[in-house]
């Protein structure tokens, strides 16, 4: 697919994309390979440092880009509030002039950022911890995919990809403890399916994504590999988020599912333990 | 980070036509060394010669629905390139001649051929590799299903029942053998403009509404270049209907 092809496929000049939660993990990941294909990228996070960083990362991706180095744009914005993404669109409109796509990866594992490191059983999970996590992950993705619809309406297309999940080795699945997270999951699933079918007659193309566990902090710690044998890269995510992004626009890719291969973590366990 | 696909050894069976067709050609421009397995020995020739030149090429006219054919294809292709790479299971029929059938009005004859074609085809092709790759320690297996392996549609109970068998077998086939660095995956098209989908006679959906079968041969590429710690779980690869430009003018 279009991964497989040389960087200066890129099409138009600078296509201009927004990724949420774009400041760190695979967000970030897919900020920066997107970068490095010519893209002009506004990036929303919520931690100044950790934009700023993010910031250097794609300016040094941009050099190795087709056309000249380009600016990017930070924006310190939350997801899960309605005025931060009408302001995300207005402000990535006034820099760019458009908006070509919009990578919705802003998430939370399993558990709200409490520190807690095992998870709540449903019948003791606060109110608190289920609107957290409804919040940013459906409610976010909500808000982020409303507020790029009139710019890409108005230019007459564009491209949306919801970041979902894979929670288990055969796909998005209830898993136990997960009520919040699944729930979540789940329900961006059918906010997908439901506007791909609304915005497509306007030459939008919105699309889910399910990843497996990818080796960010996050997954190190709650240790969400361990079912799976093993995680996949970042930079393997981000191939296949360029992969929908450049399917030629008569086709899509419905729900793809990038999992870790578990032979090769097989071959790796046996071989260290060997 | 996607891996090279030139010089891979790759089988492509039912390669005269549709999907297999595209593969075999996407492939070619790749730099593979690709084995066409096809009934159709004509098409197979008529391929073989517009692949002429671009890459090598081993045309074996051979039937996924015979365990012979499958164990020479296998031993072939070992005796021409010394290894086997990847396997692309392409061959398929949707139904016998045009006419839709009820299952009530399905003759064993109709069941046992869209079935052994679709199905077992898929499993003899699919056991004759394996025992190279093991040998290998490596290999990859692409056998194509369809959104008719998710979800059974009238006039069509033995091709429903074969998609979905294929999946099953494929996930199977993925548990087992994913240990010793064989990885099996599935795709899942929707319709696609192949003679396959013409079968649908007058009752196929209009031009507009399929996809070319250069798609689905530029995913399975993809899939097959994954690095080796990733892979991708039945994607559905379908039309996607966008807007109909008016005069060829694009709305402000």
């Amino acid at each position: 697919m279009a991964a497989s092809a040389p960087a200066s496929a890129a099409p138009d000049p600078a296509p201009v994309a927004v990724v949420t939660g774009g400041s760190s993990g695979i967000g970030q990941a897919v900020a920066v390979t997107l970068a490095r294909r010519g893209y002009r990228l506004a990036v929303v996070g919520r931690t100044p440092a950790r934009l700023e960083q993010t910031l250097e990362l794609l300016a040094s991706a941009s050099e190795s880009a087709p056309g000249a180095a380009l600016a990017h744009l930070a924006l310190n914005l939350d997801v899960n509030d309605e005025r931060d993404m009408q302001s995300m669109a207005a402000r990535t409109v006034q820099r760019f002039g458009r908006i070509d796509v919009l990578v919705a990866s802003a998430g939370l594992g399993k558990h709200a950022d409490s520190g807690r490191l095992m998870p709540h059983p449903t019948a003791r999970l606060p109110l608190a911890e289920w609107n957290h996590v409804l919040g940013v992950n459906l409610r976010g993705v909500f808000l982020a995919n409303r507020a790029v619809l009139p710019a890409m309406r108005a230019q007459g297309g564009g491209h949306i990809v919801n970041v979902c999940s894979s929670t288990t080795p055969h796909g998005l699945r209830g898993t136990p403890f997960g009520p919040a997270y699944c729930a979540s999951k789940f329900g961006v699933v059918g906010f997908t399916e439901a506007l791909a079918a609304e915005v497509a007659s306007a030459g939008i193309r919105v699309q889910a994504i399910f990843p497996g566990p990818v080796t960010t902090p996050l997954v190190d710690q709650t240790l969400l590999a361990r079912p799976f044998g093993g995680a996949i890269s970042a930079e393997a995510f981000a191939d296949a988020v360029v992969a929908l992004l450049e399917t030629p626009r008569d086709a899509m890719l419905i729900h793809p599912h990038v999992l870790p291969f578990r032979g090769a973590f097989a071959e790796a366990a046996g071989e260290s333990a060997g | 980070m996607q891996e090279s696909l030139a010089n891979k050894v790759i089988i492509v069976t039912g390669a005269a036509s549709g999907i297999g067709r595209a593969c075999a050609e996407a492939l070619a421009a790749q730099s593979s060394r690709v084995v066409l397995v096809d009934v159709n020995a004509e098409g197979l020739e008529s391929l073989a010669a517009d692949l002429a030149g671009k890459a090598e090429a081993l045309p074996l006219a051979l039937s996924v629905r015979s365990e012979a054919d499958m164990t020479a294809m296998a031993e072939r292709s070992l005796a021409r390139f010394g290894r086997i790479d990847a396997l692309v299971g392409c061959a398929g029929i949707l139904r016998r001649g045009q006419a839709l059938k009820t299952v009530a009005d399905t003759t064993l004859e109709d069941w046992d051929a869209i079935i052994e074609i679709n199905l077992t085809g898929t499993f003899l092709s699919n056991r004759a590799v394996i025992p190279a790759m093991l040998a290998q320690k490596q290999g990859d297996i692409i056998n194509l299903s369809s959104t008719s392996g998710r979800q059974g549609r009238p006039f069509d109970g033995p091709y429903c029942a074969s998609k979905f068998g294929i999946i099953g077998l494929s996930e199977s086939l993925a548990e087992e053998l994913g240990r010793h660095g064989i990885r099996v995956q599935t795709v899942l098209p929707d319709a696609v403009a192949t003679p396959l989908w013409d079968q649908n006679g007058p009752a196929a959906l209009k031009p507009a509404q399929t996809i070319p079968p250069e798609r689905v041969a530029q995913l399975v590429c993809y899939m097959l270049a994954l690095p080796r710690d990733t892979y991708l779980l039945n994607p559905v690869i379908a039309p996607c209907k966008t807007r109909r430009k008016r005069g060829g003018a694009e709305n402000a």
